[in-house]
Order: C-alpha cells, then sequence, then structure tokens
C-alpha cells in the first residue's frame, strides 16, 4: 500500500492548519479524518454496492459524509474551504448539499454541529418554554439547534441575549441531559 | 390591660424593617419577577418569607389576645391598645400576603431545576404546583 510519506502528512496538516488560521486546534484531527476518509470513499466507489456519484457536487457530498462521520460532527464552512480550496459560499453549500443528502445521519451529525461552542446559561422562564438556556457560537448554529428539536418534538424557545454572542434558545426538560453543553 | 406589654408588641411588628427587611423585600420581589431561574436565590426568598411568617406569626399569637381585651373592654381604651389593634390588623394583611406568595416561591423552585431533580423539598413541591 502507498499511502502519504510522514513527511508529506506532516506537510499537509501545517497546510490545512496555516488555512484554518486560529482555528487550527484540530487541524491534525481533521487531516486525519480527511485521509481516512478518502481512503474510504475509494473503496466505497469501487467496491461497495450503492450507487455510484456522478457528479462532482454528490461525489464531494459523498466525502464530505466520510469525514463527518469520522470526525462525529458536520464539517465547518471553514474546514470545507481548507480541504477542498473552494470559496465560502460553494463551502456552505457543500454542507447544505450534505446535509440534504444524508439525511438520517446528518441529523444527528448536524446536532452535534450545532453544539460545538454552546454553553450553558443557567436556567431561565420563557413566553412558552422554561429550562435551560443554551447559548450558541453563531445563528447557524442556533437554527440547526431548533430545526433538530422541530424534528424530535423537543420544545425550544429562541430568546435574544446580550453581548457577542445573542443567539440563545431555552430548551425544555425533555431535552436529555448529557447532550446539554457544559 | 397591660399598656408597657402593649407598647413591647407594637415594637415587635415594627422592627423588622428597622433590621434591614426592606432590603430583603426588594430581593426576593428582584427575584421572583426575573425570568432567571437561580436556586439560591429561591431557596434565600423562602427562608426570608418563612422567617418572616414566623416572626409576625408570634406576633398574632401574642397580641390577639391583648386585642381581643382591648376590643371588648367596655369605657375609653387608651390610644396605645388603638394602634396595637390596626398593627394587628395590617400584620393580619402581612401574614395573607406572605401566604398567598408562597406558591409563586415553589413555581420558582421547581422552576429552577430540572424534572427529577434538586433536593426532596422540590419533588414535594412539584407535586403541589403541578409542574
Amino acid at each position: 500500500m502507498g499511502g502519504l510519506a510522514p513527511e508529506e502528512r506532516k506537510r499537509l496538516e501545517e497546510v490545512v492548519a496555516a488555512r484554518i488560521g486560529a482555528r487550527s486546534g484540530g487541524a491534525a484531527a481533521l487531516t486525519a479524518a480527511y485521509l481516512d476518509a478518502v481512503e474510504r470513499n475509494a473503496y466505497a466507489r469501487t467496491v461497495g454496492p450503492g450507487p455510484v456519484p456522478t457528479s462532482l457536487t454528490s461525489e464531494r457530498a459523498e466525502l464530505l459524509f466520510e469525514i463527518c462521520s469520522r470526525l462525529e460532527r458536520v464539517v465547518e464552512d471553514f474546514e470545507i474551504q481548507a480541504l477542498f480550496r473552494v470559496t465560502e459560499t460553494q463551502a456552505r453549500s457543500m454542507r447544505k448539499m450534505l446535509l440534504a443528502t444524508h439525511t438520517d445521519e446528518a441529523n444527528r451529525l448536524d446536532h452535534a454541529w450545532s453544539l460545538v461552542g454552546a454553553r450553558r446559561a443557567g436556567r431561565r422562564k420563557g413566553a412558552k418554554v422554561t429550562g435551560e438556556v443554551i447559548v450558541f457560537d453563531d445563528e447557524d448554529r442556533r437554527n440547526a439547534f431548533t430545526a433538530f428539536a422541530a424534528r424530535t418534538g423537543v420544545q425550544v424557545e429562541r430568546v435574544l441575549g446580550e453581548g457577542d454572542r445573542p443567539w440563545q434558545v431555552i430548551v425544555a426538560d425533555d431535552y436529555p441531559a448529557d447532550r446539554l453543553p457544559e | 390591660m397591660d399598656a408597657e406589654h402593649a407598647r413591647d408588641l407594637i415594637l415587635m411588628a415594627a422592627s423588622p424593617p428597622f433590621v434591614g427587611v426592606w432590603a430583603l423585600v426588594l430581593y426576593a420581589g428582584r427575584t421572583l419577577a426575573s425570568d432567571v431561574r437561580r436556586p439560591g436565590r429561591g431557596w434565600m426568598t423562602l427562608v426570608f418569607g418563612v422567617v418572616l411568617f414566623a416572626w409576625f406569626g408570634v406576633f398574632l399569637a401574642l397580641a390577639t389576645p391583648l386585642v381581643l381585651e382591648a376590643v371588648t373592654a367596655e369605657g375609653a381604651v387608651e390610644p396605645v391598645f388603638v394602634i396595637l389593634a390596626f398593627t394587628w390588623l395590617a400584620v393580619v394583611g402581612v401574614l395573607v400576603f406572605l401566604a398567598a406568595k408562597t406558591k409563586t416561591v415553589c413555581r420558582y423552585l421547581v422552576e429552577s431545576y430540572r424534572r427529577g431533580q434538586g433536593p426532596w423539598p422540590v419533588a414535594w413541591m412539584r407535586r403541589w404546583v403541578g409542574r
């Protein structure tokens, strides 16, 4: 088997780390997941029983799905940009394509993604819901979480927080306690 | 009728405001008016309410015989007993207010904990307030 030489792998990690900059905490894990995914994708394309992707978009969606499965979360747009050398808009649409084509598994991964960087901020009584307050890193994550809650029947209420992270929700107590962020 | 005893009772009823109870009333009011649910604040409000209720309850137990005596007495009554009677009425009002707020405080505490969490009194309160 070929594979990358150690110095090539190191170079790849460095490039990815440089591209994702200050957010490079997970560059090594991302690179490992990427390389594993490429290998797995090649195997599945040739040996797998499923349909073969015939367009670049669906090919990329498959590869992204493999990466996400290894990371146990949906990849960030900036990570997609770093790996595939695409624009922010393309990265966003690739992520959306991934979520659309692998709905069931993607829901779980999307939920995990929505909680990245989220934190708990005590309990609060809202207009409709009383429960834990979750503060999200950005609006997309907040929206992904509320979509997940709507699909699973958990009551949530969006509230506008103060400061630099105003994207908050109050989630009812039927949301599992072990899934709440710290 | 002991006027000195009546004066002591009036002093007893009037003493909470002099020992900073207004600050605690303000604290409790703000706690209950807020959307945020913090168990510590809820327990503090409950303890404060119970202490105040007990204080005025003791006043009521001590003052009621004297007030009844003054109300049913014939002839002129000393002003101190009139003041005591009005104080007694005011304290009854405060006790009714505190009793009426009990459920609100319990609801606050229940909402401060996830279902199935919190110390045992919270489970009891949850059944009572129906949440």
